[in-house]
């Protein structure tokens, strides 16, 4: 079974890294968008979320994103996202999330992207 | 409402799960399920595909269907051998029109922070079908179908 996300950051520059690790469970939706709307009330306009650990998530998990790139767009900065497994990177592209969000292969591609 | 004849299992062969009205309580038809799935083989793809839809269809029960209310319950019967998994939820709501429902993958929706649920269960699974009222779901996955939910490559 897939255990409870995880989310850690660190600071890269002008951006937080946030890594996820574990799984975005039915009961969590709320906590995991309210976790990444408080990262942008510090000093943070830009999220790199990197999604490399992350095993699953369903569509609240993404309204969390979803909503976290709106909030980041209206401080100025912006959401980025790295990695997804082959299911959850299909998942997203199913909901046509790339048009909005961009999605790196490599946390190192997304860096160098908000440089 | 019967399981629909076409998914081929007899109402007495679903086991049936009442939890409340409660998203962590949602957790418990999950487990039992992905427990069932994993004992008969299911690849991970599969897996992630009935997981997701599973989701979706208890999240709208509990949060649209049943408004939250935690005085209400959600019914979940549910059937799983090495060729097909076959769930059904129901809540005690007033029903929806499936129709009815804006299309998230449109430029204008994208943004919205709800309402993919209906196109990721229809997505993943082979088979979705809801009674008149609109207050359920029957959800039929062939193990053997291709994708969304299909095979994945890395």
């Amino acid at each position: 079974m897939t255990t409870p996300f995880d989310l850690r950051t660190r600071r890269e520059g002008a951006a937080l890294v946030v890594t996820l690790s574990g799984g975005v469970q039915i009961d969590q939706g709320d906590e995991f968008q309210e976790r990444l709307l408080e990262l942008l009330c510090g000093s943070a306009a830009t999220l790199i979320i990197d999604l490399t650990r992350l095993e699953f998530m369903g569509s609240a998990g993404i309204a969390a994103i979803v909503a976290a790139h709106a909030k980041a767009a209206a401080l100025g900065g912006a959401v980025h996202l790295v990695s997804p497994t082959a299911a959850l990177r299909r998942l997203m592209e199913l909901l046509r999330i790339p048009a909005v969000i961009p999605i790196h292969p490599t946390l190192e591609a997304a860096i160098r992207s908000v440089g | 409402m019967n399981v629909p004849a076409e998914f081929g299992v007899r109402d007495a062969q679903l086991t049936e799960l009442v939890i409340p009205n409660e998203l962590r309580a949602a957790r418990e038809p999950g487990e039992r399920i992905l427990g069932e799935l994993q004992r008969w083989g299911y690849a991970p793809d599969v897996v992630f595909a009935i997981k997701l839809a599973l989701e979706e269809a208890l999240t709208n029960a509990i949060k649209h269907g049943n408004r939250n209310d935690r005085a209400k319950q959600v019914v979940v019967r549910y059937f799983v051998d090495a060729d097909r998994a076959i769930i059904m939820v129901r809540d005690e709501g007033p029903g929806f029109t499936p129709n009815a429902v804006p299309d998230c993958t449109a430029d204008e929706n994208l943004e919205r922070p709800s309402g993919r649920g209906i196109m990721l269960m229809h997505a993943y699974m082979t088979r979705i079908c809801h009674n008149q009222r609109g207050n359920e779901v029957w959800m039929f996955r062939d193990n053997r179908a291709q994708a969304p939910g299909g095979p994945v490559t890395a």
